[in-house]
């Protein structure tokens, strides 16, 4: 079986699992949009094929390993069918309407394209060879499995062995069926992800512009974002930063779905998304933190303390389930920052003026992100003028509580030069909340139509 | 007008950034071509295996490269990456200093010497080469 028939296969198998997985959650609603059935297979196919390799990994080895993720993904497939045919359940394909959305599908299919040729013009860049993809080929020549001694190595903690393993288990699952490392082939990961979050971009920004051609223009803008294919972090050099935007976009959208419709079925979605976050990337705490509160107190308000409570259990068994793991492996703590607490922020003020100023000169990077951010402030503005409500001010927190966060988290920097280590991550870290902040734009250019997003603020 | 600047300078960068040569399909497609830059070899990565391959062992490879030079993490976290399970320890040091650092190294706990950028010393100069930039020096006979 050549690599490439081997790599689809195996991103089939992620598609299948997550169709199962969806199948499941969404099982009592009537109808469900194809954007929100692709972009849902993938991101939950990917989660659940990384965690039980990762969770079964501990148990078998090699073939074995294979065959019983094989099974699992087949299963999960099969149950997906079973509950389409039961349920009777039915896929929206939505019609296109006038000669600008044509054009515009047609230039998200050219932009898809472009990423894919894009992503095999780049090599892997330095964090995703050396920490991600490491980690699939070691895990990968180990039978599936990290090493228990590579997680105590102390000339390799380069590699930080305390990131989890979202990414590197998906890899080795590709390796798996094509019997070999493959650098060249692993990529065709990330267009996908690309691929996955348009839709979805495209789907949560007709949902809350109420415009199909709003929402597949930000769609269409996402790929002029410099950052996305020009720099360390970007979609072709293999990092885990996209994964992480788009993940958490789906997890907003859900969010957004659940405020507004109040569906079990959305309620469900969101928090299995939200719980993703913390397993892509250590960052996607704070991220999952962000989202799950804010769901939290709607779903306080609406029914209950004890759901608002439950919403947080799946993200936080997944984060105490990795810190045990790590502790387990005898990893050593990473090192890049110092304790949280008082005395230190204390000792740290002084850091606030030029963290903020790095922040703000970051933003007005236009080699990075165009004119995105100057646009997302004009956004905001426009909230406060116009006065958008709650809905507004949950996409106002979800983009801005990350960046506060992640600043504020630069107090407590053990480098010994605090701005080297802002100047090295914080491009990357305002990508995570970049699809969030095209959603701001899509509700803007929604607003002078007095669109259905705006009526259902009322 | 802000979405037409916005696609303008975008669209700028992604062309920009869009020139350049495909990736040769194959299993070491990235860290071949990282190698090519950094030690001017063709399937570098081959090479490395086949000469990491000689040094398998539960003693420890040293890699010497000079101080602060981003190369030269760089070759030791591809040559890291290639090696595993073997230890490898990396360390900086400049040429005036490596003969006395070589000579404070126990070498029965050592399989191999790896000089980045660094004239090896005379005793190892019939080592293994990758490249004009990369000697290895064996320690024991190989396995």
């Amino acid at each position: 079986m050549s690599s490439f028939i081997a790599t689809v296969t195996a991103l089939l198998t992620i598609f299948g699992a997550g169709f199962g997985v969806t199948s499941l959650f969404l099982r009592n609603v009537k109808q469900i949009a194809v954007a929100e059935l692709t972009g849902l297979s993938w991101l939950l196919g990917a989660a659940v094929m990384s965690l039980s390799l990762w969770l079964i990994g501990m148990l078998l080895r090699g073939v074995s390993l294979h065959i019983a993720i094989a099974f699992i993904a087949l299963g999960l497939t099969l149950m997906g069918i079973a509950i389409f045919r039961n349920r009777k359940l039915k896929v929206r394909i939505p019609r296109l309407r006038g000669w600008l959305e044509y054009a515009l599908v047609f230039f998200l299919c050219l932009e898809i394209g472009t990423v894919l040729l894009l992503t095999f013009k780049h090599t892997l860049g330095w964090d995703g060879l050396l920490i991600w993809e490491l980690k699939a080929r070691y895990a990968y020549l180990n039978g599936g499995a990290l090493p228990a001694h590579y997680f105590s190595d102390a000339p390799r903690v380069f590699s930080h062995p305390e990131y989890p393993l979202f990414l590197p288990m998906l890899e080795t699952w590709i390796y798996f069926w094509i019997g070999d490392c493959d650098q060249y082939w692993v990529k065709l990961i990330f267009p996908l992800f690309y691929a996955v979050g348009m839709i979805l971009l495209a789907q949560a920004g007709t949902f809350w512009s109420g415009k199909r051609w709003i929402g597949l223009l930000v769609a269409n803008l996402f790929l002029f974002i410099p950052f996305l294919t020009r720099a360390a972090g970007g979609i072709v050099l293999g990092y885990a930063d996209v994964p992480l935007s788009i993940v958490y976009l789906a997890a907003f959208y859900f969010l957004s779905i659940f405020v507004r419709q109040n569906s079990g079925a959305a309620w469900s979605c969101f928090i299995a998304l939200a719980a993703i976050l913390p397993w892509i990337k250590r960052e996607g705490v704070i991220l999952w933190f962000v989202v799950t509160a804010c769901g939290a107190w709607i779903i306080w308000r609406r029914r209950g303390i004890f759901p608002a409570l439950l919403s947080f259990l799946p993200g936080v068994c997944v984060i105490v389930g990795w810190q045990i793991y790590l502790k387990a492996m005898h990893v050593s703590p990473a090192q890049d920052f110092d304790s949280i607490g008082l005395a230190r922020l204390y000792a740290n003020l002084y850091r606030f003026g030029p963290v903020l100023r790095s922040l703000i000169s970051e933003a007005e990077t236009i080699e990075h992100w165009s004119l995105l951010w100057f646009a997302t402030m004009a956004a905001f503005l426009c909230f406060v003028i116009r006065g958008r409500g709650q809905h507004a001010l949950m996409l106002v927190i979800c983009t801005i509580a990350p960046i506060a966060l992640y600043c504020g988290v630069y107090l407590f920097s053990a480098w010994s030069d605090y701005l080297h280590h802002i100047e090295s991550s914080l491009p990357r870290l305002l990508l995570h909340v970049a699809p969030l902040s095209m959603l701001a734009i899509a509700l803007v250019l929604g607003l002078p139509s007095r669109g259905s997003a705006r009526q259902a603020d009322r | 007008m802000l979405l037409s600047i916005f696609v303008a300078i975008g669209g700028r960068e992604v062309w920009t950034g869009s020139g350049g040569k495909f990736l040769a399909p194959g299993p070491y497609a990235s860290t071949d071509a990282y190698l090519a830059a950094l030690l001017n070899v063709p399937n570098a990565s081959e090479r490395c295996l086949e000469v990491m391959s000689k040094l398998y062992s539960k003693r420890t490879v040293f890699y010497f490269c000079p101080p602060r030079e981003p190369r030269g993490d760089f070759v030791y976290g591809v040559l890291s990456y290639l090696s595993w399970p073997q230890d490898m320890r990396k360390v900086e040091i400049g040429q005036a200093e490596l003969a006395d650092k070589l000579g404070s190294i126990d070498r029965s706990s050592a399989s191999a010497f790896i000089f980045f950028e660094l004239q090896s010393p005379s005793e190892f100069s019939r080592g293994l080469h990758v490249g004009p930039n990369l000697s290895v020096a064996l320690l024991q006979a190989p396995q």
